[in-house]
């Protein structure tokens, strides 16, 4: 993975950070949802990897196998979403519903065409050799099916030309960062959250007892069985 | 409040985070060779 490919994956993550901020959102909305089977995802990017950068291991996969290691990664990834989408609040499922979209609309011009095809004058615009075909991608033809779908959209800055595909993941991704940033804990104000967790709890009970721990030793109970008394004065 | 509470959060929510860098590596497919 080259460096601008690495900033390309990273931005929409930062990106979507960035805005969650802007909106009011907080890092902590991350510990209110959760993510089921992440170790799909990491193996879809072993394949990915092992794709790109390990000749032999595709060899032996594709050509021996006869198993499409492209279709295998979006299986693995589709497969993630799907044990996750149903499990998560509605407005982030819709987001990820957006990253299921994008995937689709790439997995079925690759599908179509065995590649993904990229529009040469585009790639000819951003400074990229034209004409080349790698694991993943190949130049649209004549015979390039779907070539909407394909990589036609050009970024100079990062000299890529992507797909509307990854427009809509990208779009997904960072919409999904925003909306998990902007979530609250059940039952906690705006300001409550953005607090130590025991000042949270303290505030949102306030006719409670505060629960014995080490700062309270003096005054409450430290043992398990007096937790949550009131023991001394 | 503690100084390390930030970095907590930071981290917690960086695991996520990766993970969805992750998923634009494996179903993004820009083109970007050639350079």
């Amino acid at each position: 993975m080259s460096v601008r490919f690495f900033l390309l994956t990273i931005a929409p993550p930062v990106f979507g950070v960035a805005l969650g901020y802007l909106l009011g959102g907080r890092l902590a909305g991350f510990r209110t949802v959760r993510v089921r089977a992440l170790w799909l995802v990491w193996l879809a990017a072993a394949v990915q990897f092992a794709q790109y950068s390990l000749p032999g291991v595709r060899h032996v996969v594709e050509d021996m196998a006869g198993v499409p290691m492209l279709a295998l990664v979006f299986a693995l990834v589709l497969a993630w979403l799907a044990v996750n989408l149903p499990r998560w609040p509605a407005a982030i499922r819709v987001a990820g519903l957006a990253i299921v979209l994008g995937a689709s609309l790439n997995a079925t011009a690759i599908a179509v065409n065995g590649r993904m095809p990229y529009d040469p004058v585009a790639a000819a615009g951003v400074g990229l050799r034209a004409g080349i075909e790698t694991p993943k991608n190949e130049p649209a033809g004549a015979h390039t099916r779907l070539g909407f779908l394909g990589d036609t959209v050009p970024i100079p800055l990062l000299r890529k030309v992507v797909s509307p595909g990854d427009i809509v993941i990208s779009g997904g991704a960072t919409a999904l960062v925003v909306l998990v940033m902007r979530r609250r804990r059940p039952g906690l104000t705006a300001e409550e959250v953005n607090h130590d967790v025991d000042a949270g709890l303290e505030a949102h009970h306030p006719d409670d007892l505060h629960a014995g721990g080490a700062r309270d030793a003096a005054l409450y109970g430290g043992r398990a069985g007096l937790r949550g008394q009131l023991t001394a004065l | 409040m503690t100084w390390t509470k930030p970095w907590r959060r930071a981290a917690l929510a960086a695991y996520p985070l990766a993970a969805l860098a992750l998923l634009l590596y494996t179903v993004g497919a820009p083109f970007e060779h050639g350079g």
